[in-house]
Order: structure tokens, then sequence, then C-alpha cells
């Protein structure tokens, strides 16, 4: 059994193999499916030539892949069954990339031997999870910001040079709020009506572009795609930076975890037998069923135990934690929303929104104010319809009434926007939809002494500059849990 | 145990809103059977050239009302991932009213085609003669047809935009117009995406059966469609040799 470790904790040689595999890798044609080029572009694949994967850069990409051995790639390959296949926006989220993870260590794995390295090659995970773990003083907590050294920052670490890449427009997570992976361990189920109440995303079909987020998806899988930036920040490009896989190692751990925690999947039959296409560390074409790798033992690896864990979730558990989670059968009334759309600047945007009357809401937000005995009533910011193009910095989005001091809510990862924004084969164009859980903030907002909710403003700030990107949000709403 | 019951119930309703809307359309189908089994051959599901001698309100009412119940049927089903996203996305007091705004801008895209479909069938009717004189299967070929449209590129991308609807307002008027308007796009991309189906079977003059098998087909390209699969293709095929043994049999 390999057991995939912290990349912070481990001093063997893996990494250095990596580096070697992911070069050799390179060389290969793209045509190749055990190529770095081919796997990179099973996950996505685009050539827009807009220099908008980073501010103040030249990237693009098209600039991107035009590196890749014996490039252009052939029409029927860019068409075919096997490249562009990432799950976005969808319940197959986690076992697709879980399956695309489990066939890409095959390939790194084989290399390794190849070239000469020890047999039993593991991938690792980059716990950014532990910038938020309460057992670790401030100083550890920024370090899992960071990517690892032998990543390089700036420039390459000379030792490592196929874990660099030039394209990678920041070296740490911006801010710990990026990396919160709490929030969604606590949710109860795995798929639900409700965005962000689903663990692992909301039922749709195959689903390559972003659509509708799930929890675990939003935060940490998005804001860490688009706080990297660059080439990450892009599903079309973003599997061809070499941190890619430790980001999605920890994803996949995450989904683990919180089966540890005696969570459930889901038992729908669309979902267990929906199949994916890939190829192995042979090149040989296989199909997979979600119902073959619900169980990573089965798959022949294991994590290591690492926040957050079984343990230090019961501790925390046994501390008072006033969040119940939601059962995920509540009926949530939409009770304010923009009424048009919207595009964002590179500093504050504030969000016009129309109440509706207090004869026509169910659900009555001014009123949940004291009983506090009971779970708060809970409330969801959504954002619907959010189209754009480029790689755009996690977006904040805060609560406030006139007076007092604003209230962060939460952030969003807009992470496939341009891919969702266009009407193709594989999207409607509606863009992204993404749903915060605002019941802490607006606990905090009817502290406030003039608290009312005709009063509550909402306002969306990307924590960088936009550059080249741009965003249209289509609407805001509030919605209320009816009781 | 009551009170879990009604629990389960309201979860069954969150999860499936549209479950009125299967339910009216699992209503026509049984209706469609009865008709099958009670009045064999009298009553037919069919149109236009069926009725030649009836009186003029029949000639024109009761082929466009066979018409909207074989839409109804087969493809409300479809409409399901949009009045999810509807429902989601309005207040709680409108979503009744919402449901029935969106299925009448809906229903009125596919009323407009059909009358466009009426006004040739005098045409249909020349060509299938015409067909048929040649010693081939009209039906065979219009399946074959449609076989070879379902493949097509803007069928897919069509495919990929089900339930993706922009989010309408909230308050008065303006909030039941962006759901007319969702209603009506709706009907435009899935009279794009089915049209061809339904002007097959319109000409090859649709038996329940086929009818039966194109719906379970629709509905699961629908559901679980993959950028590869030519279920809908393969099965217009299948009609289409279907068609063929009942002409040459
Ligand atoms: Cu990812």
């Amino acid at each position: 059994m390999r057991v995939r470790k912290n990349v912070n904790n481990i001093s063997d040689g893996t990494l250095l193999w990596y580096s070697r595999a992911v070069e050799a890798m390179k060389q290969k044609d793209i045509k190749d499916p055990t190529s770095w080029w081919y796997q990179g572009a099973v996950h996505g694949f685009g050539l827009d030539n807009s220099p908008n994967l980073a501010p103040g850069k030249t990237w693009s990409e098209l600039s991107v892949w035009q590196q890749a051995t014996d490039f252009p790639p052939p029409e029927d390959l860019v068409d075919s069954i096997y490249w562009q296949q990432c799950q976005h926006g969808t319940w197959y989220f986690l076992p697709w990339h879980r399956m695309y993870l489990q066939f890409f260590e095959q390939i790194v794995a084989k290399t390794v031997v190849e070239l000469g390295g020890p047999e039993d090659w593991t991938l690792p995970y980059w716990n950014y999870c532990d910038a938020n773990n309460p057992a670790l003083n401030e100083n550890e907590q920024l370090q899992a910001l960071k990517l690892p050294a032998e990543f390089g920052a700036e420039q390459p670490n000379s030792d490592f040079p196929g874990l660099w890449m030039v394209e990678r427009a920041h070296y740490k997570v911006s801010s710990k709020a990026d990396a919160s992976c709490e929030a969604a361990m606590q949710l109860k189920n795995f798929t639900t009506p409700i965005p962000s109440q689903s663990f692992g995303g909301v039922r749709t079909g195959f689903s390559h572009d972003s659509g509708t987020f799930g929890k675990l998806e939003n935060n940490p899988h998005n804001l860490i795609h688009v706080d990297i930036g660059g080439a990450m920040g892009d599903p079309n490009t973003a599997a061809l930076d070499p941190i890619f896989w430790l980001h999605h190692a920890n994803i996949d751990r995450l989904w683990q975890s919180w089966i540890d925690q005696g969570r459930e999947n889901t038992s729908d039959p669309s979902w267990l037998n929906q199949a994916f296409e890939f190829h192995d560390a042979n090149g040989k074409p296989v199909t997979v069923q979600v119902k073959q790798v619900l169980s990573t033992e089965t798959l022949g690896y294991t994590y290591s135990e690492n926040y957050p864990d079984v343990k230090v979730r019961q501790e925390r558990d046994s501390k008072l934690f006033a969040m119940t989670p939601l059962a995920g059968n509540e009926i949530f009334d939409t009770i304010a929303a923009t009424t048009k759309s919207f595009s964002l600047g590179s500093q504050t945007t504030p969000a016009q929104l129309e109440f509706l009357p207090e004869k026509q809401q169910v659900a009555k937000v001014s009123a949940l104010a004291k009983s506090s005995s009971q779970r708060p009533n809970q409330v969801i910011i959504a954002l619907d319809n959010v189209t754009g193009s480029g790689v755009v910095a996690p977006l904040s989005i805060f609560v406030k009434t006139s007076a007092a001091e604003r209230v962060l809510v939460g952030k969003v990862g807009l992470f496939g926007l341009t891919q969702a924004s266009t009407p193709s084969v594989r999207h409607a164009g509606t863009g992204i939809n993404v749903e915060l859980d605002a019941t802490e903030a607006f606990n905090q907002l009817r502290s406030q002494p003039d608290w009312s909710f005709e009063k509550v403003e909402i306002e969306l700030e990307p924590s960088r500059e936009l550059g080249e990107a741009r965003v249209t949000v289509g609407r805001v709403s509030v919605k209320a849990e009816v009781v | 145990m009551l009170t879990s019951t009604l629990k389960r119930i309201s979860y069954l309703k969150v999860a499936n809103p549209h479950w009125l809307i299967i339910l009216f359309a699992a209503l026509l189908w049984v209706y469609y059977l009865a008709q099958q089994v009670g009045f064999s051959g009298e009553a037919h599901l069919h149109h236009a050239h069926h009725n030649m001698h009836h009186s003029p309100e029949t000639i024109f009412f009761r082929p466009v009302l066979d018409w909207m119940i074989m839409v109804y049927a087969m493809m409300l089903p479809m409409t399901s991932s949009t009045i999810r996203a509807i429902v989601n996305r309005i207040p709680v007091a409108r979503q009744s009213r919402s449901l029935l705004i969106f299925i009448l801008g809906y229903s009125l895209i596919w009323l407009v085609f059909g009358l466009v479909l009426f006004s040739a069938s005098k045409w249909v009717e020349t060509l299938s003669s015409l067909v048929t004189q040649a010693n081939l299967s009209i039906g065979a070929l219009a399946y074959l047809a449609a076989g070879v449209v379902s493949n097509a590129d803007f069928r897919i991308r069509l495919l990929s935009a089900c339930g993706s609807i922009w989010a309408p307002r909230i308050v008065g008027y303006k909030a039941d117009l962006d759901i007319a308007k969702i209603g009506i796009i709706e009907g435009v991309k899935c009279v794009q995406t089915c049209a061809h189906i339904m002007v097959a079977m319109y000409i090859a003059g649709h038996n329940l059966m086929q009818m039966a098998v194109l719906t379970v087909a629709l509905f699961y390209e629908k559901s679980r469609y993959r950028n590869k699969e030519d279920l809908l293709r393969n099965t217009c095929f299948f009609l289409a040799i279907w068609e063929l043994a009942i002409f040459y049999q």
C-alpha cells in the first residue's frame, strides 16, 4: 500500500524523482498519452491568445501550450473523448480527479523506474489547510501557505528544475481564508439541492466546464487555483504546473478524510455508474466508473494522518461548537436580489439589492435575530451568472449595514471563468454560479445597533488587480432558510 | 412517525421541484396507454392527414391538441433541470406562478413549431406518396435523416446548455417577464435539439412504442450525456430499420 504524504514532511527523493520524471515526460510527444503535455490536456486544452493569465504578464493559454513537444496536436485528438475531460461544477468533481491522479501517479512512477529510480514513487500532497491548523504556531501556519521550496520562488530551485513553471503568478497563497478546509469538512451531505450545503457538488450531467460549485470545490480548491494564478488559474493550462498534482492530492485526501468522519457518498446510481476515459501507464485506454474509485485502499494507496483529520475533529467537536450542519433538506427563500448585471472593478464594487416586499417573504431574516438557543437560521449569498475572461484573484464578499464595519462572508474562486462564459459544445455560456454560507456574517450584523435587513449592502472585492481579466456578475441574491 | 414521513415528502419536493411536471407527463402516458388498450384503431394519436373527414374545427383543433399532448408527454420531462434552476432562484411565494409562466413560454414555442409543421402537412403527404410509389419507406427515411442530425455539433452544444438559465429578477412583473423569457429560450433550445425527432415521428406516423423508445432515449441522452454517446443517433437508425420491417413485411 502506497502512502501519500505531506510534502512538507518528506525528506526522501520523492520530489527529486518527480522533477526528473516531469522533465522526461516533457520530452515526449504531445500525442503520447504518457507525456506531460497529453496528461495536462486531459484536464483542459485551449489556445486563447489573450494575455489574461496574470496581471502585467504576457502569458496566455496559447503561449503556454506552444511550448509543448510537437505542438500543435491533431484536431481529432483535441476533440477526442480523452482530452478536455476535467469535471468542474459537478458532483463528478471528486471522483474524476481521483481517477485522473491515479493514472498520473502510475505514469510518473513508471517514468521514475525507467530513469533508474525507486519502484514505489508516490504522489505527495500539499497541505495548505495547515494554515488554519490550531495545533500549529503562526509561523508554521504561514509556512503552509507557501509552495514547497523545491518548486522555486521567483526563480527555479536549481536542484529541481522540473518543478518550476514560468507561468506561475504567485508562490504562496495570499490569505489563510483561501485555504480554509474546515467549513467544507463540517457538511453532512455529499450532494443536496443547495450548492453551499453540498460537500461534493451538485447533481449534473457530464460537466467539463465550471457551472455551480459545491463547497469543497470552491474553498479551498478554486481559491488555491486562482490565488497561485498564471497557468494554475485556468483549467486549460492548470495541470501543466507540477504543483497542480499536489494540490489535487490534498483535495482527494480531504474527500477521504471526510468519509473517515463517518460521512457517506451519495448512493445515486447515475453518480455511481458514470464512466470516464483515461490512459494507463502503458498508454492503453481504460474506462473507469465512479463506483470503482470510492475506496483509496482498493486503488492501492492511503494518506498519512494530517490536519484536518479525524482526531482533530473529535477534539474540536467535543468543545461546544455552535454551528450544527444542515441536513440538506432545508427550503430557502430568495428574499433580495440585484436587478441588473454589473461589472467588477479592481476596487470594491457594491451590489444594488432589491428587497422582496415583506408580505411576500416566507423567510423573514429580520425576525431571525434572537432565538440563540437553537441553531440560527441559515442565510446564503448567491452569485449567479458570473461571466468574463481571464484569471481573477480570489473574490471577497462582504455584507454591511450603512454605518457599521463590513463583515467578510467568504471568498469565491472563479476557476474556469472564461470557459463557463463561452457557449461551446461543453458549456451554455451562462457563467459560474456560487453560493456562500452567510449565516455567521448575518449573525454579526444583527448584533449591530442599527440592524435592519433592508439596510444590508453587499460588496465584492478582488484581492488583487484584475489586469486583463474581465468579470460581469449576473445577479447577487440573499436566500434565507424557511423555518 | 407522521412528521418524519412529512419531512421525507417535503425533502423529495425540495430535491425535485419538478415533480408536478413529471406527474403530469406520466398522466399523459397513462392516457395514451388507455387509448391504445381501450379503443384500438379509433383513437389514433395521429394528426392532420388522418382527420380529413371531420368537421372544420376538429381539423384544426384536434391535431393541435394531439401535438401539444405529445410535446408535453415527451418534452416536459426534459425540462426538469431548468425547473430546478428556476425554483432555486425565485422567491418561494412566486414559485407556482413562475413554473406556470415558464411552461406557457415553453409551450408557445412548440405550438408555433407545430403550426408550421401542419402548414407543411400537404407537402409531407405528397412527398410521402411519392416515396411510397418509389417503393421506399418514408418513415425509415425520416428516422435515417433524424439519426444523421442527432450528432451534429449544434445539438451537442445545446444539450450541454440544458438547465443553465440567466437568473431572474424577483419582484413584480419584471420577475414574470424574466421567467417567460427563460421559458421561451428553453423552448427554442428544446425545439432545436429535438425538432428533428418530432418531425421524423410526424412523418413516420408515430406509434406509441416508437414514441416511448424515443422518450427514453432522449431522457437518457440528456441526463447521462457524454460527448461520446451516439445513443440518440443509434436509436433513430434502429427505428429506421423498424420502419423498413413494417414497410416490407
Ligand atoms: Cu483543480
